[in-house]
């Protein structure tokens, strides 16, 4: 092999929105991610024998979290061999994906494929109707990388602008989950018969695959990605055990050889993984547990107990909770109708003899687990948030980052750095030390759910750590471009997914293209239908403090009683008369709605350790004291916000402000005192909802 | 005859996912709404003006009708040569603008919107189609990030891009977004049970719909110009005076329609002034281009099975597909109806770009519903 390049090729696999984001289940959004890593390393196979990768880092899965971006870059010595080098990587997807498929469909369809399904399924699943793959090979010259890593990205750019595609014609019934894809069935076409036959299909499935009677009807890709972790040893196969770290390290998290047999979590046991925790930690309640671990035993223990690695960790004698999906923490489980539809227990016994996989209950079952889980929430002291968070992370300017790498080794050191951070860095603060779970981890891309409590500190964490480990190895001259934006989503753990999936999506192009970049926007989706954004720099330089700190605190705040959320709300009211103020007049009202809002009871709390020798009146003075510091930290960071907005008026188009906490267009941005009282809004949300233990 | 729908209620142009009670729970909306949609609201709405006091079934039992706007089976002598969304200023309602597609070749970077061309690049190998040249930007444009521009453009700025002899730099290119346009509006809901008044376990929905703007300065719409064929030469059209005599809206100018799901309330208004197919702008001399308005459905998926002239395009810039299916609705039976096809559509702004100038007006050679819209097409040069 030559070591003097003049021939790269980028290769690229998609549609990314049909294998990830069309999902009903939290598990379709993983597999979806994982068929992607999957294939990504069989186009990655044996193309070193005459070519030399710069990215990605790793080429191979190595857990169960899917860390492959779907693209990769590589050098060559002839054009010939970039050409065949692409050649293979589309013949190694195309064989990779038929493999999956057929195990899927021998294993699911095999008494049930009849004609009508097998042209369903062909047309479906051809890679070349299905897939969407763009490679360029370009000449250029090592001496200047950078201008020739520029180029051939501009180049792919410009072959992505032609989406050729073959023409696909869907008739009758779709999918309830893609919704443009014909819906797999037999010789009948209505929806009823749709119904039927997947009923029919579906019957020896576990309720947990897929909804019983018909409720769910899948096509052919669809089926894929929801049964591949079932049925396909290729999906799941080489997966590698990674040894278990000290107990309590930061990487203490355990991959299983199976992912398969790992499982993944509900929205709902995401909501309850804090309340879980509690439950698992606090000593002495196992007699209040015992009517619903009773109760709950059997049809209604039917979770993996590893799909939250760090509760697994702690679970300890209490394993057996981990054992319930989050959804029986709530009441609304507890009603014969749901307790059918989601785990086939029925209290009435004429039931049985329509529906024979349903299992009887006495008819007092339901009271009985109401009863149980009251004494639930009082051994926990509480009870458990319906809400949870969906947080999408993208790296920011990576292509003008690398625009200015010296050469393929930097580039290569750009590329190890991201795998470091995606693989070993991501999994410790996502799911090691945080009861959250990796959808996927590319590269500069995250993509994971998380309880409430701790979220603000993970997300804090996951982007400093991205730069900590990327910027060294970006060109000194571009280090300060290396940061990263994220987008949050919170939402009821019964919202759809795909809503979730989109909110978060958007709150991240938002943090890039409205906040700046190096910057974070929650949307908060209320049960309601209500919705509330937020968005900020993670710095600013014109305030000295992290706006997080400030956020925190005040979270803090509102969850220890210490202010009323309702300074928020006052001030609010008062925002539009408060912003053309001078800033010690801002000040003061600031200062002086939250000296009425400060809880008389609580208010020690605002001075953290308190001095006990002081008097009465150095207590006050304190307080007063406090408080102007926090009116004044809400005042800077307004007017580093109002700073940004000012250099964006200059922009063609000017970016617009307002004055409405709820004018969200994705060129308006509210005026900094408006957007910083609307983070205490969310903060008094996630205080009064995300509980911490 | 050109009619202008102004809706009035928040509205619901339903993907193809089933939304089922109980089963499920959740329906989100498209915008804009296909052709599909549109079309199905004018030809109710001139259904009912046949007479208002009678039900939809019942007024296409009449083959008179039938004969002009066809009924399930096919559109008879109904053609909608244009269908856009609009606007007009709130102080102003007579001044309605349609908006169209942002081309597929205007892109943008720190200085302002640029045009993307086709260069031949024969060093580069890659898997683009067969003799197709790549679109970029024009030598030493670059200042920062190549962003692709989405949204709408007055007829005007439309006019300014695809004239080769604007110059983008020395004028203000007016994007409208999708966020200027309409608001999400998240609904929810229960089943009640009506025997006993109480709502029903497990049937709680949530519907996504959207309420078009009113507070942006602009009051907006859907522009659509309707025409009946010529009954001798079917690939005539009959003047707008005459189609609108025909179809019994002579004597009309307004009225209600529904648009879209939910049975939401739009107004209508038959504009005075005559329509015609958006501009065939180039010129002879200059390389054609042809942009589509609205999506089209080509025989060979991303491209039609005869090209204008039998000339070949040199390059294309075309989205990401968009597939578009719909409900035939069955007017004689409440919720009745049935999945239409869904198929795969070149998105509505795609580009093609042809090396010599072409005989106009011309079109691209739309297979699927070009009687209701699909695949209308504007010439362009570059």
């Amino acid at each position: 092999m030559s070591d003097k390049y003049q021939y790269m090729l980028i290769f690229t696999l998609g549609p990314v929105q049909s294998l990830i984001a069309q999902a009903r289940k939290t598990r379709d959004l993983w597999i979806g991610s994982f068929l992607l890593s999957r294939l990504m390393e069989a186009a990655m196979l044996g193309i070193e024998k005459k070519g030399t990768f710069v990215f990605p880092g790793v080429r191979t899965i190595e857990g169960n979290i899917p860390d492959l971006p779907n693209k990769y870059v590589a050098l060559f010595a002839e054009k010939e061999d970039a050409e065949k080098a692409a050649c293979l990587s589309e013949m190694q997807i195309a064989a990779r994906w038929y493999a999956i498929c057929e195990e899927v469909r021998v294993s699911l369809l095999s008494n049930h494929f009849l004609p009508e399904v097998r042209q369903i399924w062909e047309r479906q699943i051809s890679v070349r109707q299905f897939f969407e793959i763009y490679w360029v090979v370009v000449p250029g010259s090592e001496e200047h990388y950078g201008k020739w890593l520029t180029t051939a990205t501009q180049v792919l750019d410009a072959r992505k602008r032609l989406r050729d595609f073959l023409p696909q014609d869907e008739p009758g019934e779709k999918s309830t989950i893609s919704g443009e894809r014909e819906v797999l069935h037999g010789k009948g076409t209505t929806r009823q018969e749709a119904r039927t036959f997947w009923d029919n299909l579906t019957r020896q499935q576990s309720i947990k695959d897929i909804k019983h009677r018909g409720a769910e009807r899948l096509d052919a890709i669809d089926s894929v990605k929801r049964f591949a972790v079932l049925y396909s040893p290729i999906l799941r196969s080489n997966i590698v055990e990674k040894q278990e770290e000290p107990s309590g390290s930061e990487g203490a998290f355990t991959q299983t050889k199976d992912i398969g047999n790992m499982g993944y979590p509900s929205t709902s046991s995401i909501a309850t993984a804090q309340f879980v925790k509690g439950l698992l930690s606090t000593p002495g309640i196992d007699k209040q547990l015992e009517d619903w671990q009773h109760l709950t035993y059997g049809d209604l223990a039917q979770e993996k107990p590893r799909v939250l690695p760090h509760l697994a960790e702690l679970a300890g004698a209490r394993a057996w909770v981990l054992e319930r999906d989050g959804d029986l923490f709530f009441e609304e489980a507890f009603t014969p109708r749901y307790l059918k539809e989601n785990y086939r227990v029925t209290m009435r016994p004429e039931e049985l003899k329509m529906e024979k996989d349903l299992s009887l209950k006495s008819p007092d079952f339901t009271k009985k687990c109401l009863n149980a889980l009251k004494k639930v929430y009082q051994a926990a002291g509480t009870r458990p948030t319906p809400y949870y968070a969906l947080v999408q992370m993208d790296g920011d300017n990576m292509g003008n980052t690398l625009s200015a790498v010296s050469g393929r080794t930097q580039h290569s050191g750009m590329s190890a750095a991201l795998s470091e951070f995606a693989r070993k860095q991501v999994p410790p603060i996502v799911q090691g030390t945080h009861p959250g779970r990796l959808i996927y981890a590319g590269g500069d891309d995250v993509l994971a759910f998380t309880p409430l409590a701790g979220m603000l500190e993970m997300v804090d964490r996951l982007q400093k750590q991205y730069v900590t480990t990327v910027s060294p190895l970006a060109p000194e001259e571009k280090r300060d471009g290396v940061t990263a934006s994220m987008g949050i989503a919170i939402a009821h753990h019964f919202t759809p997914l795909a809503v979730v999936r989109r909110a978060a999506a958007e709150a991240e192009h938002l943090a890039k293209h409205l906040y700046g970049r190096n910057a974070f926007v929650v949307t908060l989706l209320r049960r309601s239908g209500e919705q509330t954004r937020v968005g900020c720099q993670w710095k600013y330089s014109s305030f000295s403090f992290e706006p997080m700190q400030l956020f925190q605190a005040f979270y803090q705040y509102f969850l220890e009683d210490v202010f009323s959320p309702k300074c928020a709300h006052i001030l609010l009211n008062e925002a539009a008369a408060l912003v053309d103020l001078p800033r010690e007049a801002q000040q003061a009202e600031v200062r002086r709605v939250l000296r009425r809002q400060l809880d008389d009871q609580q208010y020690h709390k605002l001075l953290g350790q308190i001095d006990t020798h002081l008097t009465a009146e150095e207590k006050s003075q304190a307080i007063k004291r406090k408080i102007a510091d926090l009116a004044e930290q809400i005042v800077a960071l307004a007017e580093a916000m109002d700073q940004y907005i000012n250099e964006q008026e200059k922009n063609d188009p000017p970016v617009r402000t307002s004055l409405e906490l709820h004018s969200d267009t994705d060129n308006t941005l509210r005026r900094g005192l408006v957007e910083t009282l609307g983070w205490l809004l969310v903060m008094a949300f996630l205080a009064r909802e995300g509980w911490e233990a | 005859m050109r009619i202008f729908l102004q809706p009035h209620e928040a509205l619901l142009f339903r993907t193809g996912r089933p939304f089922d009670a109980g089963e499920s729970n959740y329906a989100e909306t498209l915008f804009p709404p296909t052709p599909e949609t549109i079309q199905g609201a004018v030809r109710a709405l001139i259904a009912s003006a046949q007479d208002e006091q009678a039900a939809l079934a019942d007024l296409f039992r009449d083959a008179k009708l039938v004969a002009l706007i066809g009924n399930r089976q096919g559109y008879g002598r109904f053609r909608i040569t244009n269908i856009a969304l609009a606007r007009y200023p709130q102080h102003d309602p007579t001044a309605i603008e349609p908006l169209y597609p942002v081309p597929a070749h205007l892109a943008k970077d720190k200085q302002g919107c640029f045009r993307l061309l086709p260069v031949e690049q024969t060093e580069i190998s890659s898997n683009m189609p067969a003799g197709m040249r790549y679109l970029l930007p024009p030598e030493g444009r670059v200042e920062g990030k190549i962003q692709s521009v989405e949204g709408w453009l007055s007829e005007e700025d439309l006019r300014r891009v695809l004239n080769v002899e604007t110059d983008l730099s020395k004028i203000k290119i007016e994007v409208i977004k999708g966020t200027d346009v309409y608001l999400h509006e998240p609904r929810v809901g229960i089943g009640m049970d009506t025997a006993t008044k109480s709502t029903q376990d497990g049937m709680f929905y949530g519907v996504q719909m959207l309420r078009l703007r009113q507070d942006q300065g602009f009051i907006y719409g859907f522009l659509v110009d309707v025409r009946l064929a010529d009954e001798l030469k079917p690939d005539s059209l009959l003047p707008d005076e005459q189609t609108r005599e025909m179809l019994n809206l002579d004597k009309r100018s307004q009225g209600w329609v529904v648009l879209g799901g939910e049975q939401r309330a739009a107004s209508y208004k038959i504009l005075d002034e005559a329509s015609s197919l958006p501009g065939q702008q180039a010129r002879s001399g200059q390389r054609t281009l042809l942009y589509l308005a609205t999506p089209a459905v080509f025989t060979n998926g991303w491209k039609p099975n005869v090209w204008p002239e039998r000339h070949a395009p040199i390059a294309a810039a075309v989205p990401h597909y968009q597939s578009i299916g719909g409900w035939e609705l069955d007017p004689g039976q409440s919720g009745g109806g049935a999945n239409k096809k869904m198929r795969r559509c070149v998105p509505a702004g795609s580009v093609y770009f042809f090396a010599s100038s072409l005989s106009l007006p011309t079109t691209l050679n739309n297979e699927h519903g070009k009687e209701i819209g699909y695949g209308i097409t504007i010439a362009g040069e570059w």
